[in-house]
């Protein structure tokens, strides 16, 4: 299956996890992003501290699938971190199904995207 | 027959790690190797512990030494066996004297078989299937279908090839357990031998195969492809090609179309070769070369050049006007890496005219516009811009400098600038209009910018009109209201990516309507921005609309990003309906559809979801119609399962049939009791709307209406017409029109749909762009995208046009090219 990370089954379940590295902060939503993890997301987001912070970068890694509200979560949090907050937002390891769907709905146009976290780095400065 | 040097690869591929290849080598050297060499793998292999392949290694190297009149095993002593033939009926019966009996034992042999055929040890089967076949009677049958217990296992292929030489319809019964094989030999010869009884349905499922996401499926796919009618074949090879990387298959595509040379082969693989990337053109470059050899030796081209430089010349002067016209639509929609290519291509094609009118073109759509930023001034004869000085006041410093200072305009830049950014914001270029909306919804709280940016937000500049968007719906949302929706039927994506956003805040069912409009649009580029936009809607309410645009869709690139909203939305109930989604408009199309029904029960297996569908009468009947294709046709999704009355038997080996069947077992289920067959109801998600939020909804939407209603009537109805679900000629005809078009040039009668040149009559000018003209007893709406000569009414025309479709007034829309006024 090209789309999917993993060959082994998963389950309908989703995270999502943060953690700040300098002047950066590593999101990393896991698993199949739909509404409820959106909502997560949205709760995580709200809740982090962004003073110091330069760059979101938004690690896809352990993502599965992004659906449309998922999509929709993401297009208002990155939408928030660039307008309102002056933020760069970058996207890394995203699975080919996932890369092909931010494509489609415009998100790549308002982030950076990166293949991993390394590049996203060499490219957006260490922080 | 080969000689070693033919059967070199063939040995290698022995040692391939795909077992269909290895299969394929085995049975291809049984036909034409003649040397020790090529024996002597085939014996290694015959004496190998792997049953499977020592089955077929033995059968080849029995026909070898038949064919070269060597003394097998089982014909060592001739003479002697010939003299004692009581003393042979008694022997063992062994792999050998199935493969190679002697003439004088064949009879004994056949008795013994059917005299016991269940005493015979399993590991003879084959060979004793392959013995049957060879000089059994059609009464063997029975026998031999007592064999296929184990449609897993590529031993049973020998006994499917008998029973097909004997008396194939007593296969019909098994077939669908063979072609749900998870073995891709077993499926292609299950596939092979339906030819002889069902040639449509083997077709559609040799068109799964082809469509399947594991390799040795589609190389199966490929090889049996050969059996099949080229010109189906065809559209779906080059459906493939886009994508596929595997050697092994790309080798065999080329060969099959190098081996039915045509130069629209040639002309479409040049059309492929432009719009993908780098690696993958490299490894089409290499197939266009060889059906150019082939179509040289031919004689298809005359031999004055080298063929691919003819095709190549050919191309350019007959297809990159379409091929533009079409990369438009491709740039919307591509993904990186085929944008990527689309723009290296447009890169090394700028000095030519067309390719620099195109890119012209290319910044009147919001979507392509940035393509054509960058190449903008590379084009001939652009001027080049003048360096900026530090010390010029901010107005009169040149667009990039002012872009670069709004860009970077903090607050205490705008209390220094605020007069200068709204001064741009009113009479600035397109851009630097943007940029200084953009700079005032950031910094700027007061009142005056408000009616400047609504009346921002009415040009019919996309960059400006999202800026002031952004202003007023952070400061003044409501005075967005009443052009709403206008915006949400906007050509821009992100503006109208943007309206939709708000408007799903405030009126969803407005917002529907308005992307529905889109979607139904005749213009493909209308489409393509609508797509871009359905993944901001709530799944649920725009799943149907979503099936329906994909079932008539006729754009691979399009059709795919319809898929990729339904993949990534994965629920059982899709997978059901897209099940039976039935695409006639392209090969390319049907071939996506085919491969996202895959995806998509693969994602529900890794999501846990529970995939297991017992077939209905409601599956089943579609089945009986199954298209060649593979689809099975969409039924009306309103028509109660209960209204179709007793529904003829479905065809136990129809793809829809062999598909549930795949599934089930891949999803680890049993096949469900034939006997018991339920009505699969879909459940039907009726949402719980708030009767405040409907009150509200009908109130909001007759407030739109007057201006859905003017949307919905465009001046120009040339691009803005529902499309027709049926189409009214086979893709098989366009192609014979597109090779006459090759032979004579563009022609000087009316054909719709393709290039010709028309002398008649204006007959009325509509604008400097659009015109009515009478030519062969027609009445024409011509429109440009490029300037056209000044035209009066009575003038004499020459129009070399494009008509593409029958406008309800009785007219016919056409795209002009050129127009010549008659001396």
């Amino acid at each position: 299956m090209p789309y999917l990370g993993g060959g082994n089954r998963m389950t309908n379940s989703s995270e999502c996890r943060m953690h700040r590295d300098g002047s950066w902060l590593i999101v990393t939503p896991a698993g199949y992003l739909n509404d409820q993890a959106g909502a997560k997301l949205n709760i995580l987001l709200g809740s982090a501290n962004f003073d110091g912070i330069r760059v979101v970068l938004f690690d896809f890694g352990e993502t599965l699938l992004v659906n449309s509200q998922g999509i929709a979560c993401l297009l208002d949090n990155c939408d928030a971190l660039v307008d309102t907050r002056n933020l760069k937002v970058a996207f890394c390891r995203m699975p080919a199904l996932v890369k092909e769907a931010f494509s489609l709905v415009g998100l790549l146009e308002l982030v950076s995207a990166f293949g991993t976290e390394q590049e996203a780095r060499s490219a957006l400065g260490h922080g | 027959m080969a000689d070693a040097a033919g059967e070199k690869p063939l040995l290698e591929r022995l040692a391939s790690d795909k077992r269909t290849l290895v299969i394929q080598a085995i049975v291809q050297l049984a036909k034409t190797a003649v040397t020790n060499d090529a024996l002597k793998a085939l014996q290694q292999i015959a004496d190998g512990t792997d049953r499977e392949l020592s089955f077929f290694a033995a059968q080849a190297v029995s026909r070898i030494r038949a064919r070269r009149g060597d003394s097998g095993p089982a014909e060592a002593a001739p003479s002697a066996a010939s003299a004692n033939v009581a003393e042979s009926s008694d022997a063992a019966i062994t792999r050998d004297r199935l493969l190679s009996p002697r003439t004088e034992e064949i009879s004994c042999l056949l008795t013994r078989i059917r005299a016991a055929p269940e005493s015979l040890p399993e590991e003879l089967r084959p060979s004793a299937a392959a013995f049957l076949g060879r000089y059994g009677r059609p009464e063997d049958a029975p026998l031999l279908t007592a064999w296929l217990d184990n449609p897993q296992s590529g031993l049973i292929v020998p006994v499917i090839e008998a029973i097909e030489t004997l008396a194939p319809h007593a296969l019909t019964a098994h077939f669908p357990s063979l072609l749900a094989s998870d073995h891709p030999i077993v499926r292609m010869r299950a596939i092979t031998a339906l030819r002889r009884i069902d040639p449509e349905e083997a077709e559609a499922h040799l068109f799964e195969l082809l469509a399947s996401r594991r390799v040795e499926e589609r190389l199966a796919g490929a090889s049996s492809a050969f059996l099949f009618p080229f010109p189906k074949v065809k559209e779906y090879l080059l459906a493939i090609l886009t994508d596929e990387q595997d050697p092994e298959i790309l080798h065999a595509c080329e060969t099959l179309l190098a081996s039915n040379p045509e130069i629209d082969t040639a002309l479409r693989l040049l059309d492929l070769i432009d719009t993908v990337p780098k690696p993958q053109a490299a490894r089409l470059s290499a197939i266009f070369k060889t059906v150019c050899t082939s179509i040289a030796a031919a004689g298809l081209l005359e031999p004055r050049e080298p063929a691919h430089e003819c095709l190549i010349k050919m191309w350019r002067r007959e297809r990159l006007r379409k091929f533009l016209a079409d990369l438009e639509i491709q740039i919307s929609v591509a993904p990186a890496g085929r944008r990527e290519a689309i723009e290296e291509w447009l890169t090394k094609n700028l000095q030519t005219p067309e390719v620099a009118a195109f890119i012209e073109k290319l910044a009147q759509n919001p979507a392509t516009e940035d393509i054509h930023r960058r190449l903008a001034a590379f084009l001939p004869g652009k001027p080049v811009v003048a360096p900026s000085r530090e010390s010029d006041p901010p107005r009169n410093r040149p667009e990039p400098e002012k872009l670069r200072l709004l860009g970077q305009l903090d607050r205490n830049g705008w209390d220094q600038h605020a007069a200068w950014v709204r001064e741009e914001a009113r009479f600035g270029s397109s851009a630097v209009r943007a940029a200084a909306l953009q700079a005032m919804a950031s910094l700027s709280t007061e009142g005056e910018d408000l009616p400047l940016a609504e009346s921002a937000l009415q040009q019919d500049e996309p960059d400006v009109q999202l800026a002031a968007f952004k202003l007023l719906e952070a400061r003044a949302p409501e005075r967005i209201l009443p052009r709403l929706s206008e915006l949400l039927a906007s050509s821009a994506p992100k503006l109208r990516g943007r309206a939709i956003r708000f408007a799903l805040k405030r009126d969803e069912k407005a917002a529907i309507q308005g992307i529905d409009w889109m979607l139904r649009s005749q213009d493909r580029s209308l489409r393509a921005q609508a797509v871009s936009c359905l993944f901001l809607f709530p799944f649920e309410r725009i799943a149907s609309l979503l099936l329906r645009t994909l079932e008539t869709e006729d754009h691979p690139a399009i059709a795919r990003q319809l898929i990729v909203i339904l993949l990534s939305n994965p629920s059982k109930e899709i997978l059901e309906k897209l099940d039976h989604i039935q695409s006639n408009a392209s090969a390319g199309v049907s071939m996506l559809i085919a491969q996202g029904r895959m995806d998509l029960f693969d994602i529900l297996l890794k999501l846990g979801i529970d995939v297991h569908q017992e077939p209905g009468p409601e599956a089943a009947a579609p089945a009986r119609q199954a298209s060649i294709a593979g689809m099975k046709p969409a039924p009306a999704h309103s028509t109660p399962v209960a209204a179709v009355t007793a529904p003829p038997a479905a065809k136990p080996y129809s793809v829809a049939e062999v598909r549930q069947a795949i599934r089930n077992r891949e999803a680890g289920v049993k096949p469900p009791l034939k006997s018991a067959p339920q009505v699969a109801a879909a459940p039907s998600k009726v949402s719980q709307i708030p009767f405040t939020a409907i009150f509200a909804g009908v109130i909001i939407a007759l407030a739109f209406l007057p201006i859905l209603i003017m949307r919905g009537t465009p001046a120009a109805p040339s691009s803005d017409e529902p499309r027709l679900s049926g189409r009214s000629r086979s893709q098989d005809e366009r192609r014979a029109e597109e090779q006459v078009d090759r032979l004579t040039g563009i022609p000087n009668s009316f054909r719709m749909g393709r290039p010709c040149r028309l002398t008649g009559v204006v007959k009325s000018v509509i604008d400097k762009k659009t015109f009515v003209f009478d030519a062969d007893g027609k009445a024409f709406r011509c429109s440009s995208s490029g300037a056209l000569p000044m035209l009066l009414e009575g003038e004499a025309l020459t129009v070399e046009m494009l008509p593409y479709r029958n406008l309800p007034s009785g007219m016919i829309a056409a795209d002009v090219s050129a127009a010549t006024p008659v001396k």
